[in-house]
Order: C-alpha cells, then structure tokens, then sequence
C-alpha cells in the first residue's frame, strides 16, 4: 500500500471498509459482504467442526466394524487435531491484535 | 474383562502342554523299553486333560473361561505289542517278547502339535502384553 | 456436566474395548484348551453383537438399554452372546479347537483393540486440549 508521488493510494477505499472491521459492515459499498473477516471466520469455525464430526463418524464406523480403516480413521483424528490447534493459535493472535490495538492511546 | 484371568489361563495352556511333552518324552524314550519295576513293559503315558471353570456362576462370559488342568497322567491300557524272539531275555513261555504300546510315529505327531500349541499360547501372551501396553497409552 | 463431555460415542468406543478383551480372553482359553477332550471353541460373533447398533442407525450407541430391545438377539453388551464352534464329526476326542483359526482371530481382535483404543486416546487428548483453552 504505497502512496506514490502520484498522490493515489494503491488500495481502494471501499475495499479498505470491507477488510476491516469484524462487524464486517460494508458502509455505502452496496456490495453484499461475501469476503468479510468474519465470514471467513465463522466458514473456518465450521470447518474445524465438521472436520471433528468427521473424524468422530470415521471413529464409529472403525469401532463398530463397519468400515475397518485403520489408516483413514487415524489420518482423519489427526486433521481434526490439527485444524482445531490452528484455529486456536489464529483465535490467539485475533485476540492478540484486537487487545494491541484496544491498548493503544489515540 | 480381568487381564491377570487371562495371563492365568494363558499360562494354564503352557503348564499342560509342557507336561504333555514330558510324557511324549518319557514315552519315546521308553518306546523299547521290555522290563519294569512293577513287571511287564513300559506302558504309554497319557495326560488327562480337563478344561475348569473358574467362575461357573458368572455370565454366560465369565462362564466361558476356562483353563486347562492337567488332571493326572494315567498309562493306556492298549495292549502292549508281542513280538516273537524267542532268544530275547524277558521272552514269555511262548518265546513272545511283550514291547509297549508305544506308537512311535504317533509319538513324533504329538510332540510337533504339542510344540505348535505352545507356540500358540506363547504368542497369546506376547499379545496380551501388547494390548495392556496399548491401553495404558490411552491417556498418554 | 459429564454427559455433555462423554457421549454416547465416548460409551460407545469403551464398550467395544470390553468386548474385544473379553474376545481376546475366549481365544486365549480356547487356545489353553487345544487339547481337551469335549472343549468346544468359543468366540464372540462381532458382526452380530455390533451390527445391530449399526443398523439402528446410531453412532455407535452401544447402552444396555437399546440392547434390551432386540431381546431375541441376545446382542447385550455388557453380556454379550457367546457363540460355540461344534467339533467336525471326524475328530476323536470331540474337541473343535482350531489352532489357524484362533490365531487368525487373535490377530484380527488385536489389531481393532489397539485401532479403537488410539482413537479413544487422540478423541480424549482433543477434548483435554479444547477443555484446557487451548493450553497443552
């Protein structure tokens, strides 16, 4: 985002409106917001569900014999660990930023 | 489900295939044998074995495990084989030489399924080992 | 608050581990008594007692409670039906211990043991770890 001797700024200002803000109001944009933050939050937030009612499905049909998979079942703990872990360190440093900013004196 | 039950009836399994290889021992070593103690040929060994319940009224589970006990060792009364050798030492009246009933082909049978059945037992012992390991690890 | 934390499917997979033991415990007396005159060989029939908590629909929850609603099965869990091998009319002493058999199903038991057991353990570290606010 440099402001060149030109005088204009590479970055919109409506697309600035839209990117910030976790309310995601887009003011006088008129677009529908599609690719706030907090759309992008709440699609990971069920990501990371889905993914752990996946993995728990896989459990069940392992233990009841349905489908014995061994490899797939424990491939699919795994990613449900470890999408669960991003998630958290993404929440951490969410929180993070907003605290830093929150701190700063105007 | 109590895994020292398991060990127990486990380790049942190899007492009674160790003494049954003790009598096919005893017996092929003796496969010749003409004179005994109490008179008459070595007569073949036969374990008796018998599979004990140690909760017989528990569930229709519990009643399910049984061990092996060896209930003694008893000698068969098949008829001892008579060979006639007239100029053998413990030949009878008739010049009959009276060898055990001692199949020895039989014998090495025995001891092959015996050794095999050991192996078995053994094996279940390694895996009840590597299944206790694997649930102490649940928590891990 | 522990219903909430444990369900059905928490049950469910500790269940199944009681039964693979008990499976594991049959093979270990049937493979003991190899050898005795009359022993019939038993085994837990698995597609039997589980099927049925499959077939309901369910994830896999395996309570006595629904158990007692299929009573002609006798698919209890907490007892299940053990099933008996009848010995081959040519064997002499009556026994119907089957040596490949038992060890073809001691593997195949042991191998769901540890399978089901490591996914109980990773579901419960992902629940001390989501319960511990993200902290090891």
């Amino acid at each position: 985002m440099i402001i060149t001797a030109a005088g204009a700024p590479s970055i919109p200002i409506t697309e600035v409106r839209s990117s910030e803000g976790v309310g995601g109001v887009g003011v006088g944009s008129g677009a529908a917001p599609k690719n706030t933050f907090a759309d992008k939050l709440t699609k990971a937030v069920d990501g990371v569900s889905n993914q752990q009612l996946a993995a728990d499905d896989k459990l069940a049909e392992l233990a009841s014999g349905e489908n014995v998979d061994l490899h797939g079942t424990m491939i699919a703990l795994e990613e449900a660990e470890i999408t669960l872990r991003t998630m958290t360190s993404v929440r951490d440093k969410v929180v993070g930023a907003y605290q830093e900013i929150m701190n700063m004196s105007i | 489900m109590n895994l020292l039950d398991t060990l127990q009836i486990t380790a049942s399994g190899l007492t009674a295939q160790r003494l049954r290889l003790q009598t096919v021992a005893s017996n092929m070593a003796n496969a010749r044998t003409t004179r005994t103690e109490e008179g008459g040929p070595y007569k073949k060994q036969v374990p008796l074995l018998e599979a004990v319940q140690d909760d017989p009224f528990g569930s229709n589970l519990d009643r399910a495990m049984t061990r092996v006990e060896v209930m003694g060792v008893v000698e068969s009364e098949d008829p001892p084989v008579m060979v006639h050798d007239p100029g053998h030492p413990d030949a009878d009246a008739e010049g009959y030489v009276a060898y055990p009933n001692v199949n020895v082909l039989e014998e090495m049978v025995d001891l092959m399924t015996t050794a095999r059945t050991y192996e078995a037992n053994a094996n279940v012992l390694d895996v009840t080992d590597t299944m206790a390991n694997t649930a102490l690890e649940i928590g891990r | 608050m522990s219903n909430v934390l444990f369900d059905g499917l928490h049950q469910g997979l500790g269940q199944v581990l009681d039964l693979r033991m008990s499976q594991h415990s049959l093979t270990a007396a049937n493979l003991a008594n190899t050898d005795t005159p009359g022993y019939k060989a038993k085994f837990i029939p698995f597609d039997e007692v589980l099927g049925a908590a499959v077939n309901r629909g369910e994830k896999l929850n395996l309570r006595a409670t629904h158990a007692r609603h299929n009573p002609g099965m006798g698919a209890n869990v907490s007892e299940p039906f053990v099933d008996e091998i009848e010995a081959a009319p040519w064997v002499a002493d009556g026994n119907s211990v089957d040596a490949e058999r038992e060890a073809v199903r001691l593997k195949e038991n042991a191998t769901m043991y540890g399978g089901v057991s490591r996914g109980l353990g990773k579901r419960l570290s992902l629940l001390k770890f989501a319960a511990s606010n993200g902290e090891r």
